[in-house]
């Protein structure tokens, strides 16, 4: 067995999580004006950097039992929300390509788990 | 985040000393200012470094994983705060996204996000060379397939 099943739910939080960073710092980033200082005293960008801290703390619980050749590949599925986020909060528009590279990476993460009881 | 980013705005000038790629740590030729490909080749010389960084910060992570006591709320945020492993995991992986940003800087995000995905590759070989993880057929399609999926996002045309 590769993983337990509360892992691989952990890391999946985690990428939900994480997801929500990249939402924020976005969000921080387009109030940036210019300058290092406008970046750190950026309660977007502070609210971001500590989602991804605490996504961070998700996924070090769910690497501590399972593999982490098994478990690492999975946090792409952050991809997919964050594909979501960015067309719910900024409109971005869905592709072709962005399209298939979700279907793609869905479809990675299955194929570990159909190998994840042998 | 300690890196001083700059002004995006000196990133284009033809002719001055890229600023960014320098403080990187990766191979800086004080000469080349002006040459695109060469400023090219420091941008992508730089992500790999950052995809190396991202697989030690991994390896990192998993060991100090180990010492997390999970047996109370206060018990999981004391033992990964005084965990040295964990700490510098964290640590690498943050560097490693300051030097992708700065990478950005001066290379567009459709050529340099695509290697990005190569960090899965060297995990599973870290993981099985060093941890001593199993190696089956599903796992190394699963990450082969993840791989070509977060290549093909970071080249859409839009991202970039």
């Amino acid at each position: 067995m590769s993983a337990t099943t509360s892992s691989i739910l952990l890391v999946i939080v985690a990428s939900f999580i994480g997801s929500f960073g990249a939402v924020l710092l976005k969000a921080g980033s387009m109030r940036v004006k210019r300058g290092i200082r406008d970046m750190i005293f950026n309660p977007r960008i502070l609210l971001g950097c500590a989602t991804y801290v605490l996504s961070s703390v998700f996924f070090i619980l769910a690497i501590r039992q399972g593999e982490l050749s098994f478990l690492y590949p999975m946090v792409a599925l952050s991809y997919v929300w964050t594909l979501l986020w960015s067309k719910i909060f900024f409109g971005e528009p869905f592709t072709r390509n962005k399209f298939a590279g979700i279907a793609l990476i869905l479809a990675g993460v299955a194929l570990l788990n159909i190998g994840r009881g042998s | 985040m300690g890196i001083d980013l700059g002004s995006p705005e000196a990133v284009e000038l033809p002719g001055t000393p890229s600023p960014g790629v320098a403080s990187g740590g990766a191979g800086q030729n004080p000469g080349s200012g002006g040459s695109g490909t060469l400023r090219r080749r420091k941008a992508i010389l730089l992500v790999l470094f950052c995809t190396v960084l991202g697989a030690a910060a991994q390896l990192l992570l998993k060991m100090g994983s180990q010492g997390v006591d999970t047996s109370s709320l206060l018990n999981i945020v004391w033992s990964m705060a005084m965990n040295v492993p964990l700490i510098a995991g964290l640590a690498l992986y943050g560097l490693s996204m300051v030097l992708f940003v700065h990478a950005l800087r001066n290379e567009q995000l459709s050529l340099l996000y695509p290697l990005i995905s190569l960090t899965y590759i060297w995990v599973t070989a870290v993981s099985i060379a060093f941890l001593n993880e199993s190696v089956s057929f599903w796992k190394i399609a699963g990450v082969a397939v993840i791989v070509a999926g977060v290549a093909l996002l970071g080249r859409d045309p839009s991202t970039s």
